[in-house]
C-alpha cells in the first residue's frame, strides 16, 4: 500500500481521535501529523502490520496522553474556542470532548478506544498492557463520569480548562455544583 | 444525559469532517525525522568508534557491560508447518456451544454490573454492581439474577478482581485508581468472603504496597500473589481459613500459580527487565518453586517438569494438575495434563493474535481463554477440541462453567450481556475432523 493512499484513508479518523484525546483541534492535527511522520519514516515495516493504521492511532494515542499531561496546567481557553469555531465541530461535540477531558486518562482513552475506534475491550486490554478487568471498570466508570459531567451543563465547557480533573465520581458530583449549570 | 445521547455524539464526532494536515507537510516531517535519525546514528557509530580506540590503547572505557543474554524462547517461524500431533484441533459445531450463545442470562437485564468471577458450583455470579443503593461486591443467583449476598461496599471509585475459592467463596482484591486519578490502578490488600457471609482480610504483616496480579487459589484453601511493598515486588502465600499471610519470596518477581504442591513463579534478573503485568517478551527469566502444599510454604524445591521449559513464561495457568502456559510473546499455547509431565506446544494463534494477560483459566476438563481480538477460545482438555468464539470476552469468570460476554451488540446499553457455557458442553466438544 502507498502511504499517500493511507495517509488519505486513515487521516481524518486519527484526528479525531487526537481531538477525542486531547480536546483541542490544533493538538490534534499536530499528533496526527507526528504520528504519521513516524508512520512514514519506518513504513516498510509499518505497511507489514496487520493494521497500520492501529500502529499510528498507538503512537497517537501516547503523543496525546504525554501533550496532554504536558500542556494541562498552561491550555487555554482561546485555542479551544478555534476549535469550536470549526463548522465541522457542532457545539454538541465540543462538549463531549470537554467532558471527556475532565475524566481521568486511563477512563477517557480507553472510552475514546472503545467508541470512537471501535475497539474491543480485549484488544484496548492488550493496547494498554492491562488486565481486560481493569479495562471493564475503566470504561463502566468512564461512561458514568461522562453522562454526570455531560450532565452538568457547563461544568466540562472549554472555559474551564484543564481544572477540576479528580478521580472520584464524588468529587467530580461536588465539583459541579459551583457551575451552576 | 443518557447513555444514548453519549453514544450519538460520539457518532457525530466519528464522521465530523474535521480540518487534517495536507499529506506532502507529513512527509516533510517524516524526512526530517529520517534526517534527525541519520544524524544521531552517525554520532552513535563515532562514540563507539572512540570507545573501542579507547580499549584498544588501554583507555577506560564508560558504559561497557555484558551484552544482554537472549531470552530462551528465540523467535520462531509462524505456522507454514502442517498442524503436527497432539495439536488442539477446531470443534466440530456443537448444539449446546450455539444453544448458549443464543441464551442470554438473567443477569444480562440489569445495569450497572460488572462480573467478577462465578462460584466454584457454577451457580452464583460475583459481580460489583454500580446501579441502585448499593455499590459494592454481591452474589448474585446465575439463574434469576437475584441478590443472594451483599460481600463488600466499595467507595466510589473502586472496583474488584477476584478469583472462585473453596466453599463457594469469593477470593478477591479491590482496587481503586491513583494518582489523583491519573496513575495506574492499583489493588491495596487480598480478602476471602465464605458463603456463611465471613470476611477475611488477607494481610501479611508489614504490607505497604498493593497487590500486583490476579489471585491464584489451591484446593487445599491456599492462596498466593505478587505484590508490591513500596519497593521491590513480593509473592505472598495466605491461608484462606485464618487470614494469616506470608511474604514467601522478595525480589523482581511475577505472578504466582499453584501447580501440584508447588508454588510457582517468574523471577526477572534484574529491575530493566522486571515484570509488566503479565507480559515482558523481553524479560530474561527463570521459574522459582517452593513447596507450598500446606501453610506455611516449606523451601524451594525443584520446578515442576510441565513448567521446566517455560523460560521466561508468565501467563501461567493451572488448576493445580494440569498446566497451561502462553510463549513469552503471547502467541503459542503449551500445555500439560499432569505435574510431572513436560508440557508441549498444543496450539498457536493465528499471526498477530495474542493471547491476553491474566485472561486464561482451566474449568473442569477444560482450558478457556481470551485473545486481543475478544475472540473467547474454550478447549475440551481430554479431546483437544477448540472452538473460537468471535466477539466474546470476560472470562475471567470462569470455574465450574464460565461466562462469556457478547461484546458485538450496541455498545450504548448499560447491560452486559451475558452467556453461560457449561462445563459439560465444552468438555464433550469433538474435533471436526477425527485424528
Amino acid at each position: 500500500m502507498d502511504f499517500i493512499e493511507f495517509y488519505q484513508a486513515a487521516a481524518q479518523r486519527v484526528v479525531r481521535h487526537g481531538y477525542a484525546l486531547t480536546g483541542s483541534l490544533a493538538e490534534a492535527q499536530d499528533v496526527a501529523q507526528e504520528a504519521f511522520a513516524r508512520a512514514w519514516q519506518h513504513w516498510d515495516s509499518v505497511r507489514g502490520c496487520d493494521s497500520p493504521e492501529a500502529w499510528v492511532r498507538r503512537v497517537a494515542t501516547n503523543l496525546a496522553v504525554s501533550q496532554f499531561r504536558r500542556d494541562r496546567a498552561a491550555r487555554s481557553a482561546v485555542r479551544d474556542l478555534v476549535a469550536a469555531d470549526v463548522p465541522a465541530i457542532s457545539p454538541d461535540m465540543v462538549a463531549l470532548v470537554a467532558a471527556l477531558r475532565t475524566l481521568p486518562e486511563r477512563q477517557r482513552v480507553v472510552l475514546v478506544l472503545h467508541y470512537l475506534a471501535d475497539l474491543p475491550v480485549g484488544q484496548i486490554a492488550a493496547d494498554l498492557r492491562a488486565p481486560a478487568g481493569s479495562v471493564k471498570a475503566w470504561l463502566a466508570r468512564g461512561r458514568d463520569a461522562l453522562a454526570v459531567a455531560m450532565s452538568e451543563d457547563g461544568c466540562g465547557s472549554p472555559g474551564r480548562p484543564g481544572t477540576g480533573r479528580p478521580g472520584r465520581a464524588g468529587s467530580r458530583a461536588a465539583g459541579g455544583g459551583a457551575c451552576g449549570g | 444525559v443518557a447513555d444514548n445521547d453519549v453514544g450519538r455524539l460520539f457518532a457525530a464526532l466519528a464522521s465530523a469532517d474535521l480540518p487534517v494536515p495536507a499529506a506532502g507537510s507529513v512527509v516533510a516531517r517524516g524526512r526530517q525525522r529520517r534526517r534527525r535519525a541519520r544524524g544521531l546514528a552517525a554520532l552513535a557509530v563515532v562514540a563507539v568508534a572512540a570507545v573501542i580506540v579507547a580499549g584498544i590503547v588501554g583507555l577506560p572505557a564508560i558504559g561497557r557491560g555484558s551484552p544482554t543474554a537472549p531470552g530462551r524462547h528465540a523467535s520462531k517461524p509462524r505456522h507454514g508447518s502442517a498442524r503436527a500431533a497432539g495439536m488442539m484441533c477446531p470443534a466440530a459445531p456443537d448444539k449446546a456451544v450455539s444453544t448458549a450463545l443464543g441464551r442470554e442470562l438473567a443477569a444480562s437485564t440489569q445495569h450497572g454490573i460488572v462480573p467478577v468471577a462465578l462460584s466454584a458450583s457454577g451457580r452464583e455470579l460475583f459481580a460489583v454492581t454500580t446501579a441502585g443503593s448499593f455499590h459494592g461486591i454481591v452474589e448474585e443467583s446465575i439463574r434469576t439474577a437475584v441478590v443472594i449476598a451483599r460481600i463488600e461496599a466499595l467507595a466510589p471509585g473502586e472496583t474488584a478482581q477476584g478469583v472462585p475459592g473453596p466453599g463457594g467463596g469469593l477470593a478477591f482484591t479491590v482496587s481503586h485508581v491513583t494518582g489523583g486519578g491519573q496513575g495506574p490502578a492499583v489493588s491495596t490488600g487480598a480478602e476471602f468472603w465464605a458463603p456463611d457471609a465471613k470476611l477475611t482480610a488477607l494481610e501479611p504483616p508489614g504490607q505497604v504496597g498493593g497487590v500486583l496480579s490476579p489471585l491464584a487459589v489451591s484446593g487445599g484453601r491456599l492462596a498466593a500473589w505478587e505484590q508490591s511493598d513500596g519497593k521491590m515486588q513480593e509473592i505472598v502465600e495466605a491461608n484462606l481459613a485464618t487470614g494469616v499471610a506470608d511474604v514467601i519470596s522478595r525480589g523482581y518477581v511475577g505472578p504466582p500459580v499453584f501447580v501440584g504442591g508447588a508454588l510457582v513463579w517468574p523471577v526477572a534478573p534484574n529491575a530493566a527487565s522486571a515484570f509488566t503485568y503479565g507480559r515482558n517478551p523481553q524479560a530474561p527469566s527463570h521459574l522459582a518453586a517452593v513447596h507450598a502444599a500446606t501453610f506455611p510454604a516449606g523451601g524451594p524445591i525443584a520446578v515442576p517438569p510441565a513448567l521446566r521449559a517455560a523460560g521466561s513464561a508468565t501467563l501461567i495457568a493451572s488448576d493445580g494438575l494440569q498446566t497451561a502456559y502462553a510463549s513469552p510473546d503471547l502467541a503459542d499455547l503449551y500445555y500439560s495434563p499432569a505435574p510431572s509431565q513436560p508440557a508441549r506446544l498444543v496450539f498457536r494463534l493465528p499471526a498477530g493474535n495474542a493471547f491476553t494477560p491474566g485472561a486464561m483459566a482451566f474449568g473442569t476438563s477444560y482450558l478457556a481463554w481470551q485473545t486481543a481480538s475478544a475472540t473467547s477460545y474454550l478447549v475440551s482438555t481430554r479431546s483437544l477440541a477448540v472452538v473460537a468464539i468471535p466477539g466474546f470476552s470476560s472470562l475471567a469468570v470462569i470455574a465450574a462453567d464460565v461466562i462469556i460476554e457478547n461484546t458485538t451488540g450496541p455498545k450504548l446499553s448499560p447491560a452486559i450481556r451475558l452467556h453461560l457455557l457449561t462445563g459439560p458442553a465444552i468438555t464433550t466438544l469433538r474435533c471436526a475432523t477425527p485424528g
